[in-house]
């Protein structure tokens, strides 16, 4: 053992070593962006997979709550069908029937208190919102060819979103997706597992590599030291020896190792841009979806549109309901009325012969009066005129006039 | 260092749907019915020794990757998550350690939405349609 061979084989390691770094540097920072680039495909795929879960329940949303439900169910169905055509018709039909009777009711009544011409009660109403609810069933029929109309189109929506948006566009997509993007696909089988595992293990292998170098420098450091005692140097010795004499082929191992990951980085990267080139196709049709997704909000505003016309209609009708009942009850009110005045006649007529009466009475008592105050004064005058000047009751003493005067009328009602 | 408080907000629309209430109202702090304090929460920094925590704990759902600057300014956020996607996120203004987050979880099936008004209906399919142009803008970025 001598000094200028340690050196010889320490110079030999650190020179091993710094290649083997500088090897081990390029060939990690390789592997290290490959397994980037692979995460970065792993998260685009699985943004893609919940776009697509959302796509799906979305073009569901449509077809089943939005259409379905929302406007086949609950607006043409159930509003429309049967509130609007049904219900609604059947409520107006009733009530303008109870009105034509009424008038017909009120046109059979005889005014009894006209007696100049002949009138019925019926000559004494307006009539001019009497039909108000005939014109709306008129309007009916138009409303109804709406929405038959609307329904066609409905059908038609609903067919086109069903068979191709979500049977054939979607279900396209959906084959896209596994062909190129699934979990299953070979491609990202191979990038998931295989070449994961298998950047893994290079990057073990260039540890190891690093560590055997570093291991046979930090060896020749201890010798160079000289901390060692006689025997331990001498072993210690013995081992550099032997393995310095490996390093050549350990070193020609490396470089095999260095460009196995150069190769392998080839490979994927070439494996990713092929994969990455079918992203185009892929968004392409995603932005084709999401416009059809886009473009069914105006089909459904014309539903919405013509359910806001309905709406207009039905609250029309409900106001001319309303009108009507109030109308009818007015010509009911009306007819009670009249019934009413009749008793008021009646009434007045009893009360005018009472007045009659006790004003034929009171002439007939106060004639009484009269005839025996005549009586007196022609008595008293013949016994006692001639003794008496007329002076003595001015204007009175020779008057033989009433008492009273009585001039009365009872109206005839 | 002190950890950043982070909020998330889940924009679906199920949220909404839920507060709904019979006149068709909202509740009036709908968005809050959405709001989720992460709970449980791991902070690992890139400096530390162990970085592998991460991938050991199998309760670990949703992960976000918090970037910033040497004066601790946000400068980007991932999150990384089989649930929520995320749309968009920004700092308070008075406190760029507080980070809130916009996110959104799968759609689901509105089993509630079966008796709300056509409109409402209407709404909550142009609200979906915007979230997934949204989604798919943040795609081109992964």
């Amino acid at each position: 053992m001598n000094n200028s061979g340690i050196e010889a084989i320490s110079d030999n390691a650190r020179r091993f070593l710094e290649q083997t770094q500088s090897v081990c540097h390029e060939s990690n920072n390789r592997l290290s962006l490959v397994k980037t680039r692979i995460r970065d495909w792993q998260k685009y795929r699985s943004k893609l997979r919940f776009i697509l879960d959302c796509i799906g329940e979305q073009c569901s949303y449509l077809a089943n709550v939005l259409l379905k439900n929302g406007i086949g169910k609950t607006l043409i169905e159930k509003q429309w069908g049967r509130m609007v055509l049904v219900d609604l018709a059947g409520e107006m039909e009733w009530w303008q029937r109870d009105i034509q009777k009424m008038i017909k009711r009120l046109d059979s009544v005889q005014n009894i208190l006209e007696k100049q011409r002949k009138s019925t009660l019926g000559d004494f109403i307006s009539r001019d919102n009497s039909h108000m609810l005939d014109m709306k069933l008129d309007e009916l029929p138009v409303i109804r060819k709406q929405v038959e109309n609307i329904s066609r189109q409905y059908q038609q929506t609903l067919g086109k979103v069903q068979t191709q948006l979500i049977g054939i566009r979607l279900k396209k997509l959906e084959e896209e997706f596994d062909s190129r993007f699934g979990d299953q696909c070979e491609a990202n089988l191979k990038l998931d597992d295989q070449f994961t595992v298998e950047a893994d293990q290079l990057e073990h292998e260039l540890a190891d590599f690093l560590k055997s170098f570093t291991d046979h420098f930090d060896k020749c450091s201890m010798l160079m030291s000289g901390t060692l005692t006689p025997s331990g140097s001498k072993s210690l010795y013995e081992i550099v020896e032997r393995d310095d004499k490996e390093l050549p082929a350990i070193d020609t191992a490396l470089h095999e190792a260095a460009k196995d990951v150069s190769d392998f980085a080839k490979e994927v990267n070439a494996l990713l841009d092929a994969k990455e080139g079918e992203k185009s196709h892929m968004e392409a049709s995603l932005v084709k979806i999401l416009a059809d997704l886009q473009k069914h909000e105006e089909y459904i505003l014309v539903f919405e549109g013509i359910s806001k016309l309905i709406e207009r209609f039905r609250n029309s009708c409900l106001e001319g309901i309303h009108q009507s009942k109030e109308l009818l009850s007015f010509y009911v009110n009306f007819e009670n009325s009249y019934h009413k005045l009749l008793s008021e006649v009646e009434r007045r007529q009893e009360t005018a012969t009472k007045m009659s009466q006790i004003l034929e009475n009171c002439e007939a008592q106060l004639k009484k009066l009269d005839a025996a105050d005549i009586r007196q004064r022609q008595v008293f005058l013949l016994e006692n005129g001639d003794f008496l000047p007329e002076t003595i009751w001015p204007n009175e003493i020779g008057n033989l006039s009433s008492l009273y005067t009585l001039d009365y009328s009872v109206r005839d009602v | 260092m002190d950890p950043f408080i982070i909020t998330a907000v889940d924009c679906n629309v199920k949220h909404e749907v839920m507060a709904m209430n019979g006149d068709g109202g909202r509740h009036p702090d709908h968005e809050t019915t959405a709001m989720t304090f992460p709970t449980n929460v791991k902070y690992v920094f890139e400096d530390d020794e162990d970085l592998s925590v991460d991938h050991e704990d199998e309760e670990i759902g949703n992960v976000v990757v918090v970037e910033t600057n040497a004066n601790l300014e946000v400068t980007h956020v991932e999150l990384i998550s089989d649930r929520f996607k995320q749309l968009s996120w920004e700092t308070a203004q008075d406190d760029n350690q507080e980070l809130h987050m916009r996110v959104i979880s799968r759609f689901e099936p509105l089993l509630e939405a079966d008796d709300l008004p056509l409109e409402k209906l209407m709404e909550i399919y142009q609200k979906r349609n915007e979230q997934l142009n949204n989604l798919f803008n943040t795609l081109s970025t992964t």
